[in-house]
């Protein structure tokens, strides 16, 4: 016994000294390089909500092994060692971690051993957490790079706390038609908006908690199917864009092209099922899109054109050889919910001012800053490598580019339901598919650097090959079953048909009125 | 001691039987229906990749397609392709022995065992048709057999793990799961070896769990629609030609079975459940034939059983059309005409890959009017819109011509009809490597390098990503590169001649544009078109005007009345003494047109002249398509 007593004091006595040995050889070896270190994605020098998932990733420097010592203010260090590169984050830690993190920083410090068995010492990561949570969910829809024919594709929910990942719809279940343009009252997951099309026909889901109606949009006034759109603060109006898209292709470059040939914007009532509009935003001579409902809801901004035919000239010999010439305004427009009564057209951003194409407004839920995207021309961000965010602070009227943007488009965001955050997509990465990355506004409209959807496997986006459309925030999650989506889906004998409000007395731009036909030569 | 030695020999027979069948029908699927075909068209893609299998997770009977996928990707390798589905077809007849032996007392072998798998058989002549359906098969055979040999031995808890199980069971393999508690229900309720009641409990087991699981717990985590939970993994009628296949494969076993049973109750003999345990009643020795001459004759009628509706139901039109697309895939030009040849009639899909080998063979112009082109333009370029049917073959003739964005928008066009098929994200690879985009480039590279059959030849296009100048050194890409278009145009899909002229005018060194452009002139009859570019000829340095664009001139000349200039060229006497001789049968025969056919036929068919004043192409609405089982939904 006592033998055996002397033998272990021995045995933990050389484990001490070895251990000491190995760290006072690592303190001496190790080689401070003075600068951050590279990886994927990119977590450096953010501002992180305090809800967010770990931002695991990868470590881009080549070595043979890493540690990685994350300091989170008030809280024993992390310490990761990993023969590999990729960088898990346990999650109980990282989440108590946050809390304790609030109103300050944290730091990431990276080791890396080289071949010649010396320890690198990167300038340590500094991220700030901000006490102004994300909301909890977001909502998307996953892709291919579509061209004109698409395979599957699906409406996800993703928990931004953790990493789970949930479809909310797919369309397998729908004899592989369309689904798109979700959209959400007040960013609540109770009532949602979501459009069909395809082999399964042209409708409107109309979601209020489990019941869902399917409603044809189309009117004798509007021939299309409703497209992007706004939901009025009241609850009651959906603002909508009926528009004539066409697509063509480039010889070069991106191959993708997409031109409106017309469109206007319409009011859609829930409670009365009605389809209205007025010639001061459905007018014959001006193309109107992307509506966007001010905060109280007495303003509706959105985007306009003039009509494609004053753009064509005499040596034209093809509607779509004249796609670079289109561009939109920025207009905003009086409107009173009581009495359904307009104002008048008051342009806010034009493009002869910006020499640019003003599209997809945004307004934050505060009304405070408007999101918009400019691009060189045309009325399709996503597929327009020149579109940058732009953010114009309402009270005073200007705007600015923040420093968020890429040589590659981007588009489509979603303010969060406390309007310190926003989300958006971009092809930064790749130049291929959409990706959601995420930004925090402070009080004076400052843009913090975007932040990738943080993913549990470190080379999820270097595989994935889906582009991430329409990402909209969710402050819970979704509760419409997907077999309930699919029976409204399907079912086409109970659609309900959307009716023309009789005031209407417009010849309709967007539908009923003879489209020159983009592929038919002008002459 | 009897009944053991007539054991090995049954054991000796039916191992001689199916091996017989086994080889017959490798060698049939091998030579005759030829696997790399069913490649061709189905384009089975697999990726060893925690995301690509994500994917199969959501529905039930997932893991089976996923399995499924696995084993189809080696129809790219002819000799193993079909030696999978001889083993699944083999295992599909092994089982079926099984089952007659539980069922009805039937020990020997019968060729009717074979049946289900000579159904299978014959629908996997059809190039459209997936393994998912006979593996299916196989999986509820499987199963069934193990439940039976475990009720009929009274094993009774591993029955009970069965039914616990069935909901797993459901979700890995599908709707053949169903079909399995159909069978097994059958057979409880139909067996006499336990009492009543125990009969009763499990056959209300089975039946009611076959119509809850698809609705019910695993329904909630997995999305699929109705008729796809009752349906996965199943032969539908309408994935067969001719449709009451189907009806024959799954009405087989519970036939079967109920007239076995029906048998040994009339009979009276025990019923045999679990083969194995089986106790014989001794047979009387038949007088008359040998063991040998039995075997004989049961080879004969299985060869027989096999070989006669294989070839009844083989289609080798659609194999020949199917060949053609391969042989092009693989750029074997000359055994893309000496195919065709003899064949006076083609699908416009085919023509466009035999006009397509006359291209790279050097002949497009010289001898096109020789091949069949009785669809004119559309069996150059294939119509754009029939591209949801054939995105590739459209990939493929921009990818030719340089027209790398094109190619790459088809590609992409073909992702949706073929969903992740390898040849797919190789073209998009290339395509992004040849526009410089290399980040984009090497996700489809880090994809297709997860495909067990593809990785080799993504480590093989590495080096296009590390050094682009490795690009140059490649004679077919730098081609590709060399003809890409300097300046952007709008692609009009409609009015194809205009891309031509497009690319021709965009990159003047672009020789396939020129070729196929004068092609699509000639075949519309734009002789004039023609004319405004003899002058290429010259910058692509032809030794003479190729034959076809002379006799073109010639006609412009007849009818013009007008000098033609062409720089650094003449058209040749024989020529003009040709079409001079041509005007004369016109002139001579003009009222006797069988006679003046006959005098085409013999000297002129294979000129320009007789396709311009004769000949009638077939119009665009005769297009005919084949039937695609794979998605491909249009905007």
């Amino acid at each position: 016994m006592k033998k055996f007593r002397i033998y272990t004091a021995a045995l933990i006595l050389l484990f001490v000294l070895l251990v000491s040995q190995n760290c006072a050889r690592v303190e001496r070896d190790i080689q401070k390089v003075d600068r951050l270190p590279e990886i994927f994605p990119d977590y450096r020098d953010l501002v992180l909500p305090v809800n967010i998932a770990p931002t695991n990733f990868k470590i881009l420097e080549k070595g043979q092994r890493f540690i990685v010592t994350v300091g989170f203010p008030g809280q024993r260090q992390l310490v990761i060692r990993s023969a590999r590169p990729d960088i898990l984050i346990p999650s109980s830690k990282w989440k108590k971690g946050l809390k304790n993190s609030v109103g300050k920083a944290f730091t990431v410090q990276i080791d890396v051993l080289m071949k010649e068995n010396i320890w690198q010492r990167f300038k340590p990561i500094e991220n700030r957490v901000v006490a102004d949570s994300i909301d909890g969910y977001l909502v998307y829809r996953r892709i291919k790079p579509i061209h004109n024919f698409w395979g599957s594709m699906g409406i996800y929910e993703r928990n931004l706390s953790d990493f789970t990942e949930r479809p909310l719809l797919l369309n397998r279940t729908l004899d592989n038609g369309c689904i798109n343009c979700h959209v959400f009252y007040q960013k609540k997951p109770d009532r949602m908006v979501l459009h069909t099309r395809g082999t399964i026909g042209v409708g409107m889901l109309i979601v209020e908690g489990e019941k869902v109606v399917k409603v044809d949009t189309r009117t004798p006034f509007n021939k299309g199917p409703v497209v992007f759109r706004s939901w009025h603060p009241n609850g009651q109006i959906l603002a909508t864009s009926v528009n004539h898209f066409i697509q063509f292709f480039h010889a070069t470059g991106e191959s993708r092209e997409v031109l409106d040939l017309s469109s206007d914007l319409l009011l859609y009532h829930f409670d009365s099922n009605k389809i209205s509009t007025v010639p001061a935003i459905a007018s014959p001579d001006r193309m109107e899109t992307f509506p966007c409902w001010s905060d109280d809801g007495k303003v509706l901004y959105f985007c306009s054109a003039p009509k494609l035919q004053s753009y064509l000239q005499p040596e034209d010999k093809y509607v779509s050889t004249i796609y670079h010439r289109v561009k939109y305004d920025l207009n905003k427009i009086g409107y009173d919910p009581a009495t359904d009564t307009w104002g008048q057209i008051e342009p806010l951003l034009p493009a002869s001012v910006t020499g640019k194409s003003v599209l997809m407004p945004s307004l934050s839920p505060d009304g405070k800053f408007l999101l918009f995207c400019m691009a060189d021309y045309g009325c399709f961000p996503v597929l327009l490598k020149s579109s940058d965010i732009y953010i114009m602070n309402m009270k005073t009227g200007q705007y600015r580019k923040p420093d968020i943007n890429s040589n590659q488009a981007e588009s489509n965001y979603s303010w969060s339901s406390n309007s310190r955050w926003f989300v958006f997509g971009s092809k930064r990465m790749d130049g291929l598919c959409a990706r959601p990355y995420f930004c925090y506004v402070d009080t004076d409209g400052k843009v913090s650097k975007p932040f990738i959807l943080p993913q549990k496997e470190t080379d999820y986006y270097e595989k994935i090959l889906d582009s991430y459309n329409v990402p909209e925030f969710l402050t819970a999650p979704v509760k419409t079953s997907w077999q309930a989506l699919t029976r409204a889906a399907l079912d086409n004998d109970r659609m309900v048909k959307a009716v023309l409000d009789e005031r209407v007395k417009l010849d309709a731009v967007s539908g009923a009125s003879p489209q020159p036909t983009w592929q038919q030569p002008l002459h | 001691m009897m009944n053991q030695k007539f054991g090995k020999k049954e054991s000796c027979f039916n191992f001689w039987l199916f091996l017989f069948f086994s080889v017959i029908t490798w060698i049939y699927l091998w030579l005759f229906v030829d696997p790399a075909l069913l490649f061709q068209r189905q384009q089975p893609a697999f990726y060893f990749d925690y995301l690509f299998l994500q994917r199969f997770t959501v529905y039930p009977g997932g893991l089976m397609q996923y399995f499924s996928a696995f084993l189809a990707q080696l129809y790219l390798i002819p000799a193993v392709g079909a030696a999978v589905i001889v083993l699944v077809l083999s295992g599909i007849a092994y089982f079926t022995h099984r089952f007659f032996r539980s069922t009805g007392g039937y020990t020997g072998t019968s060729v009717i065992a074979f049946l289900p798998s000579i159904i299978l058989l014959v629908m996997h002549t059809d190039y459209n048709f997936s393994l998912n359906g006979s593996l299916g098969l196989l999986a509820a055979l499987s199963i069934f057999t193990a439940f039976t040999a475990s009720f009929s031995s009274r094993k009774y808890l591993i029955n009970i793990l069965f039914l616990l199980l069935f909901p797993f069971l459901y979700y890995c393999f599908g709707a053949p799961v169903l079909y399995c508690a159909l069978l097994a229900g059958l057979y409880v309720m139909t067996t006499k070896t336990t009492v009543f009641w125990r009969r009763l409990v499990f056959t209300l087991a089975c039946y009611i769990l076959a119509c809850c699981v698809p609705f019910l717990s695993i329904a909630n985590y997995t999305i699929a629609s109705v008729f796809e939970r009752l349906t996965s993994n199943l032969v539908l009628p309408e994935h067969t030609d001719p449709d009451w296949l189907p009806y024959l494969l799954y009405g087989f076993y519970p036939a079967g079975l109920i007239i076995m049973r029906l048998f040994t109750i009339r009979t009276g003999s025990k019923p045999a459940p679990g083969g194995e345990k089986l106790k014989r009643a001794p047979q009387k020795k038949r007088k008359g034939l040998s063991e040998i001459t039995k075997f004989s004759l049961n080879l004969t009628v299985l060869f027989l059983a096999t070989a006669i509706p294989a070839f009844i139901f083989y289609n080798p039109t659609a194999k020949f059309n199917l060949k053609i697309e391969y042989l092009a895939r693989g750029k074997n030009w000359q055994k893309v005409l000496q195919t065709v040849k003899g064949y006076p009639h083609l699908n416009f899909y085919t023509a466009a890959q035999v006009n397509r080998a006359l291209y790279h063979s050097g002949r497009l112009l010289e001898t096109m009017f020789y091949w069949p082109q009785e669809w004119g333009s559309n069996g150059l370029l294939i119509p754009q819109e029939y591209g949801y049917a054939f995105p590739m073959q459209i990939s493929d003739l921009f990818f030719d011509m340089g027209g790398i964005t094109e190619a790459q928008h088809w590609a992409y066009e073909a992702q949706a009809v073929y969903i992740d098929s390898p040849w797919n994200i190789q073209r998009l690879f290339l395509t992004h490597v040849l526009k410089r985009n290399n980040i984009a480039a090497l996700r489809y590279l880090t994809y297709i390098s997860k495909s067990p059959l593809f990785k080799n030849w993504a480590k093989r296009h590495e080096i296009f990503l590390d050094d682009p100048a490795n690009l140059v050194k490649d004679p077919d890409l730098r081609q590709k590169f060399n003809w890409m278009p300097m300046r952007d145009f709008i692609i009009h899909g409609a009015y194809p001649q205009d891309d031509l002229e497009s690319m021709l005018q965009n990159n003047k060194f672009n020789k396939m544009a020129f070729e196929y452009y004068m092609a699509y002139c000639l075949l519309s009859r734009q002789i004039d078109r023609i004319v405004v570019y003899a002058d290429h000829l010259l910058r692509f340095n032809y030794a003479h005007i190729p034959q076809h664009l002379e006799e073109a001139f010639c006609i412009y000349l007849a009818q013009n009345k007008s000098p033609l200039a062409i720089q650094g060229y003449g058209i040749r006497e024989e020529t003009m003494k040709r079409f001079n001789s041509f005007w004369d049968i016109v002139n001579r025969y003009r009222g006797d047109p069988n006679r003046m056919q006959q005098m085409m036929n013999k000297d002129f068919k294979d000129t320009y002249w007789y396709y311009f004043y004769f000949f009638k192409e077939r119009d665009k609405n005769e297009i005919g398509l084949p039937a695609l089982h794979r998605r491909g939904v249009k905007k």
